[in-house]
Order: C-alpha cells, then structure tokens, then sequence
C-alpha cells in the first residue's frame, strides 16, 4: 500500500466530505468540511466528482510524505502548503513527485485548509459518509483523527486525470510542479474583521430589543474554545435576565446559542442535533464557509439580513460552483 | 394544537407546539412527523423531532425548483406555507401517540448501578422502590439526541425526580440506564455524562452497519424488564 504517509498531524487532522445526510433524527450530526467552499474547490481542481473524501487540515504543523507521485491541490487557511521547502500556491493542481515532503507552515488567516488527490481519499464509509465524527467512531480512517504514521491512500491509484493533464503542469522543480490554470481563493477577512449575516432565530424574539441591539452593535472575539462542534465567542454579554435554557430542539450549523453566561455560541459541522440553549440566530447558510475559518482571537460582527437575501446568497454561491465545474472540467477533457 | 412556525437559518423550519411537554403537545409532534414520513414535502431532507417541536430541514434549491409557478418570496415562507397547510388538514386527527413498543432488560446491580444508592438516598425510597418504579412505567421516546441514538424518555414516575450529577462523569459506560429530572435515558456509547446511573443495558442502540442505525427512535415506548447480574453478563456476550 502507497499514498500520503502522516509524519507529524500538527494541531489536527481529519477525513471530511460533504457530510452525513439523513440520520438527524437519530442524533448523528451533519458533520463533513467545516469550510465547505474550500473543501469543494480542491476537489473540483483534482477534477474529483463532488463528495469525494479530502483532508481537513486545521491549523499548521502537519507534515506528509508523498510515497509515490500524486495529483494533489491545496485551498483554504490556515496553513501554507510547502513542498521540499518551496512554497505551493493555493488553488492550483500540483504534481509531486514520489518522496516528496509536504509540510503545512503557518498563514496569517484562517484556521482550515483542505487537501485533495485525483481520485480523492479513501475513507470508511458509515452511514453513507466518510466524514469522521470521532465522538461516534465515524468515518474516517477507524473513526477517529488522523495519527502520525497513518496512510492516506488515493481511491484511484492510476488517476487516469493526472496523465492527462501532465503537459499542463508548469516544468518541475524540487519535485514538484503546478498547473497553469486554477481557482482564485476568497479574501478572508477585510480590516481584521469578519462580517457574518445573520437570521433571526426562534427564540430571538424572546430578548429584548436592549440585548438585541448589543449583538447587533458588539464585536465579538472567538475564544480558545473552538473545535468542530463550535466556537465560544466572547463579546457583549446576553444574558439580559434571560433563563438561558429551554426545551430542548433542533439545533444546526450556523446556529447563534446562548449559553448560561449570556454569551454566544456558534455551531459548526460537527454540532450536535438538538440543544437546549436560545437560539437567538443563525448564520445564513452562504456564510457558513466563513465560520469554519474562525481560529481563537479573530473578531467578528453579526449584521442582521433577510431571508430573500440568504437564499439569493445561496444561489448565488451554488451557481459560482456549477460554473467552475463546468469551466474546470474541459481541462480534464484535453 | 395550534403549530407555531419560525425558520431555523435558510435551510429549515421549526414547528413549535408550546413550551410544556403536554400528551397534547407530544401528540402533535407526533402527528405532524407521521405524515411528513408519509407525504414529504418537495425539497424536505430530514426531519428532527424534539419534546414539543418539529424541525424540518430542506434543499432551497429542490424547493425552488418544484413550486411551479406559486408566488412565495422564498424557499422558507413555501415550505412554513406548507407546513401550516398540512398541520390545518390533521386537524382533529390525533392519530399518533401510540407507537411501536420496545422492552429493554435492564441490570440493576453492582457496577450496573453505580448511583442507585444516591438516588434512593435523594428520594428517600429504597433502592428496591426506586427499581419498582423504575420498571413500572411505560415510557415515551422524545427524541434521539445528545449523541447518536441517545433516547429522552419521560416521564418517570414523581418520586424518582433526581438531579444531575454535580461533576459529570468523564467516561460512561455504552448501555448504562440513568435519570435526570423526570427523564430516563441510555446512553448508546462510551461519551462524558452527568446523568445518575442506575443501571445497564446489555443491548446495543447504535449499530453503524445494522439498520435501523439506532435500536430506539423518537415516538416509540419504551418499558424496561429486570434480569440479575448472571443473564446481564450472557447476554452482553
């Protein structure tokens, strides 16, 4: 067996796909890519069909041996992608050579990147996912995040794409080369700030307009209590006289809670299914990628929006992705 | 009973049938699900029931596409439109309420049992009395939460009301039974845990590759069978 030796994980690494759709209901989460426009984009530069598994990289520190030569692309924060110590740019489809070492340095943004191989990953399948939900012993390799000396094979161990596109890739040099042609990455934050539209929440109604407008007008600061379930924010305080608890309902990613304290909470991928803390909102489904960027220390502000508005963001990201996928899939055809 | 619908986010709508855990209440929720499972909505992905509401999750897109001409503004106010229209037919039809019952052996003893002592000191019965109700309701599934196949069932008897536990537990053992308020549960597999245990379940609710994934799911009632240590122990194998 050959593939993506893991020689040192860094802060964490884990399989991830589109996510695990269809077992709400019996408590299993959502799970898959926290950034899941970054996690769509490297697959879709491997030419790879969508929801194949990718590797969610979070924060920097990791460091892979290519154990024979591979396809591969790098897109989202966090880290930087240097190969035998020269730096790979982002967005792009890169060849490595066999033996090649790939560590992930330090970027100034974000907190997740993703990487992807032509063919995509292997990973366990459960519950029609390969998207690791360690709590559960889900997906993955064996359920759980990836351990130095693990193997990331590539499910197509000729990718007939990569031979393709050889001539496509720019001339080698420390083992490794790109294509000419790639994806350019969001800008992730503008003034140090990150901006996240917002939707009323079921109990938003339940706070007052003094609490309301403090959400609305504060800036808010993650804390060190971020994982893939959520992130502590800390900032104006909610609490307002408010109980804090209720019975329990659904909860999702992109869900604003508030916790006893009166500060909010903000859910991600791997959220559980129902919670029993005010939902005072949620993040409009197009700014979700966002979120999964958020590393401690970054400040953001919530800006009140429309429901028209959310789903015209939406549709608009969908429709950006059907043209890259269509505009990325003739260079697979050539 | 009248629905009360809200968006959760611009992929789904909750349903909320009031903030009190009436049979009325459950009953709605129950009712609305049934027919959702039956008669899906366009678009509809997945359903999650709690104690009082419905969530429904959906694809905006497959919505988008299958209104047909209907003029909503949105995804979110057809699919809220439809919920109230459907909830407006079952009117008077209480239907649910009694779903498929489940018997689960539960061991009180020894390391089964590790909080029973401080139940039965909190309530003041003997541990043989907290185990008497314990068996002696039927309880209903209110939802499946906290982690995969996780079941809230209530209500326990009024005597056994307990607290959590102060410091809750790092590590619980998968099948462990426990109480929280009027509440039972079992806890599915190993995860942290500040509900009382009062005892263990040799069955397995969460089997990834079986189907149904989970042994319990909401609506359904469940009452509990008591066996000693010995057919505990045969039966774990």
């Amino acid at each position: 067996m050959m593939g993506l030796r893991i020689v040192k994980t860094g802060f964490s690494m884990s399989l991830q796909d589109a996510g695990r759709r269809g077992y709400r209901s019996q408590g299993v989460p959502l799970s898959g890519a926290a950034d899941m426009d970054a996690y769509r984009m490297a697959n879709l530069l491997c030419g790879n069909r969508a929801g194949v598994p990718a590797v969610e990289i979070t924060l920097h520190g990791g460091v892979m041996v290519a154990e024979l030569s591979l396809c591969l692309a790098h897109v989202g924060g966090g880290s930087r992608l240097h190969v035998n110590g020269t730096l790979v740019p982002k967005g792009r489809l890169v060849r490595v050579d066999a033996g090649s070492l790939l560590s992930f340095v330090p970027d100034r943004l974000g907190c997740r990147s993703y990487l992807s191989v032509v063919g995509g990953f292997r990973a366990r399948m459960d519950l029609g996912s390969g998207s690791t939900y360690a709590p559960a012993g889900l997906g993955g390799l064996s359920g759980r995040y990836l351990c130095s000396g693990d193997l990331l094979e590539p499910m197509d161990a000729c990718p007939s794409a990569s031979a393709r596109l050889r001539e496509g890739f720019s001339e080698g040099i420390n083992g490794w080369g790109a294509a000419r042609w790639g994806l350019v990455t969001p800008v992730l934050s503008e003034g140090g700030q990150y901006r996240l539209r917002i939707l009323p929440g079921p109990e938003w109604g339940l706070f007052p307009a003094s609490v309301r407008d403090l959400m609305l007008g504060g800036v808010y600061r993650v804390t060190k209590d971020a994982d893939r379930m959520g992130l502590r924010l800390s900032g104006p305080s909610l609490a307002g006289g408010m109980g804090g608890e209720m019975l329990s309902g659904a909860v999702c990613p992109g869900t604003v809670q508030v916790t006893q304290g009166g500060l909010p909470m903000l859910l991600l991928a791997d959220a559980q299914t129902v919670g029993g803390y005010l939902r005072v909102a949620n993040v409009f489904s197009a700014d979700l990628p966002v979120c999964g960027q958020l590393r401690p220390g970054d400040e953001l502000v919530f800006v009140m929006g429309g429901m028209a508005e959310a789903e015209v963001a939406h549709r608009e990201r969908e429709r950006r992705f059907r043209y890259w996928t269509s505009a990325l899939g003739l260079r697979f055809e050539g | 009973m009248e629905g009360w619908v809200q968006a959760l986010g611009d992929g789904a709508v909750t349903v909320s049938f009031g903030t009190e855990v009436t049979e009325a209440a459950v009953c709605a929720v129950d009712a609305l699900r049934l027919s959702l499972e039956r008669w899906p909505l366009a678009g509809m992905e997945e359903l999650v029931p709690s104690y009082t509401s419905l969530t429904v999750f959906f694809d905006p897109d497959r919505v988008f596409l299958s209104r047909g001409g209907r003029a909503y503004s949105t995804a979110s106010a057809w699919v809220s439109e439809a919920l109230r229209e459907r909830m407006a037919r079952l009117n008077g039809e209480g239907g649910a309420g009694e779903g498929p019952l489940l018997e689960i052996p539960v061991c009180y003893e020894g390391a089964c049992a590790p909080d029973i002592d401080f139940v039965a000191a909190h309530t003041g019965l003997s541990v043989e009395e907290v185990i008497g109700l314990h068996l002696g309701s039927t309880y209903r599934v209110y939802l499946i939460g906290f982690v995969p196949g996780f079941p809230y069932m209530g209500l326990t008897d009024r005597r056994l009301a307990v607290p959590r536990r102060v410091e809750p537990r790092l590590r619980v053992a998968p099948g462990s039974v426990g109480l929280a308020g009027r509440q039972t549960g079992i806890y599915p597999l190993w995860t942290p845990g500040g509900w009382q245990l009062i005892g263990r379940t040799p069955v397995r609710l969460l089997d990834v590759g079986g189907d149904p994934v989970c042994l319990i799911r909401a609506g359904m009632r469940v009452c509990f069978r008591r066996i000693g240590l010995e057919e505990y122990e045969t039966l774990s194998v």
